[in-house]
């Protein structure tokens, strides 16, 4: 018997729990579980690095992009159009 | 109540990475499912990081899944022998698994595979977590559940004397 | 610590400039639109076929949310409402453009794992089945952060289903709340978080085989 320990966490299941743990979504004993699961392996400690350094490089892909100027100008005029409505 | 809580360098908690204040009270979030963990001798060998403090946790205290669960608690004083015998925890780990490995074969009960948790547990020797755990899987793969309890007790033992714990 | 909850803050920014908007105030206007654009463009851009199509619907959707401000009640985000409306219009112009939109984009799919199983010991390993059979190596973060490998991630998000590609990068991205992007996407927390998981881990999929083609 490979798995002589009922409660252990795997860590193909804690790869599938990573993302309810990032959330805040797993309930408190699971994420005991999970937290406990890390102390235990390393493995598992870098692939949560790895998914937080993917997340904020993923938040700088979002650039400002400015308005066009014809759009600016066509928005403007719909916006003036709307509450000249009322 | 008295308490040992493992922490990120800097008094920080490893998960929420938190800061703890060095004087006063740590206060967790509002809500039944917030606290602040941290350990019973027990406890210890579920938990490792870089810096072992001394903390006192302020009444309730309730156990949760291998720790403490409190409303707030504070550092007391950091074990500054920690950092020297996490190495030695480890070795302690190996050696016992060896001694494990070498009666199983003896005995000639396990297969060749069983000998594999002592490359395992080298393998991992930077890890005192990954240690502690091998070590116990390969307890129970032994001798089940009384095997494995009994190599945890032994961590905790070996804890609470190399690092001097008061150990009801 | 703040004292008020991101939600309540955002809603109380929210009402204050609704005010504004009803009232005619051009600013507040142009600010909303500046700081929404490129959002929404990015998000159309996962529904429809080319750039033009999502700067129309864009814009299509400018002019529904000036019709409906008015009774607009508040009981969502305002760009979560925004962004509804984006979404539907955006689909809608797909399926016209050709696009084949199934309607259960926004439903997970089962069984689909965060990572390759062939990565674990299988079931026959003597000790460690279901454990890793080589640990992830750590990323260095800086190569993460290099143009190179942000147009990975781009382009992996932009491979991405549909459902997953739309929860994505509300969150990651442009750093929405789990509560705005079921607002906007109409999808529960739990599917929310399905298609979340299921997009991370594809993208990390791509990520890990661009590393490590550069680090054998």
């Amino acid at each position: 018997m490979n798995r002589a320990l009922p409660a252990d966490l795997d860590c193909i299941a804690a790869v599938e729990q990573v993302t309810d743990y990032l959330e805040g979504a797993l309930p408190p004993h699971a994420r005991t579980e999970f937290e406990q699961h890390l102390v235990t392996c390393p493995g598992c400690v870098t692939y949560l690095r790895q998914l937080r350094a993917q997340i904020a490089a993923s938040s700088t892909l979002a650039e400002q992009r400015p308005v066009p100027e014809e759009v600016t100008q066509e928005l403007l005029a719909m916006f003036r159009a709307s509450r000249g409505e009322k | 109540m008295i308490a040992w809580k493992f922490f990120a360098p800097g008094a920080v908690a490893p998960f929420t990475g938190v800061r703890w204040p060095a004087t006063g009270w740590m206060e967790s979030a509002a809500g039944p499912d917030n606290g602040v963990h941290a350990c019973a001798v027990e406890h210890l060998p579920y938990w490792f990081d870089e810096e072992l403090w001394e903390v006192e946790l302020d009444s309730p205290v309730s156990q949760g899944a291998r720790q403490l669960v409190a409303r707030r608690g504070r550092l007391l004083v950091q074990i500054d022998e920690w950092p020297k015998a996490r190495a030695e925890f480890s070795l302690a780990c190996v050696d016992r698994t060896r001694r494990r490995v070498e009666e199983a074969l003896r005995r000639g009960d396990r297969s060749a595979d069983f000998a594999g948790y002592l490359a395992d547990v080298i393998r991992r020797q930077p890890y005192p977590g990954a240690c502690a755990y091998i070590a116990a899987r390969a307890a129970a793969a032994a001798d089940g559940m009384p095997g494995h309890d009994q190599e945890r007790a032994a961590q905790v033992e070996w804890l609470a004397s190399r690092l001097r714990l008061a150990h009801p | 610590m703040p004292a008020v909850a991101p939600e309540v803050l955002a809603l109380a920014q929210d009402s204050a400039l609704l005010e504004a908007l009803r009232a005619g105030d051009e600013r507040a206007f142009l600010e909303l639109v500046e700081s929404l654009h490129g959002g929404m463009v990015r998000f159309a851009r996962g529904f429809v076929k080319t750039d033009t199509a999502a700067e129309d619907v864009v814009q299509d959707t400018w002019a529904v949310v000036l019709q409906d401000i008015d009774r607009f009640e508040g009981r969502s985000a305002l760009r979560s409402w925004i962004f509804g409306i984006l979404g539907n219009l955006a689909r809608t112009r797909a399926a016209k453009d050709g696009r084949c939109v199934p309607l259960s984009a926004l439903q997970p799919d089962d069984g689909e794992s965060a990572v390759d199983p062939s990565e674990f010991h299988p079931d026959s390993h003597p000790r460690w089945a279901g454990h890793w059979a080589k640990a992830p190596e750590p990323w260095p973060e800086a190569r993460l952060l290099s143009r190179e490998a942000l147009a990975y991630i781009r382009d992996a998000i932009e491979r991405l289903p549909e459902g997953q590609r739309a929860v994505i990068r509300l969150r990651d991205v442009e750093g929405w709340t789990s509560q705005e992007v079921c607002e906007a996407l109409g999808v529960s927390e739990v599917n929310q978080r399905v298609l979340l998981h299921r997009a991370r881990s594809r993208v990390r999929r791509e990520i890990a085989r661009h590393v490590e083609r550069r680090n054998p």
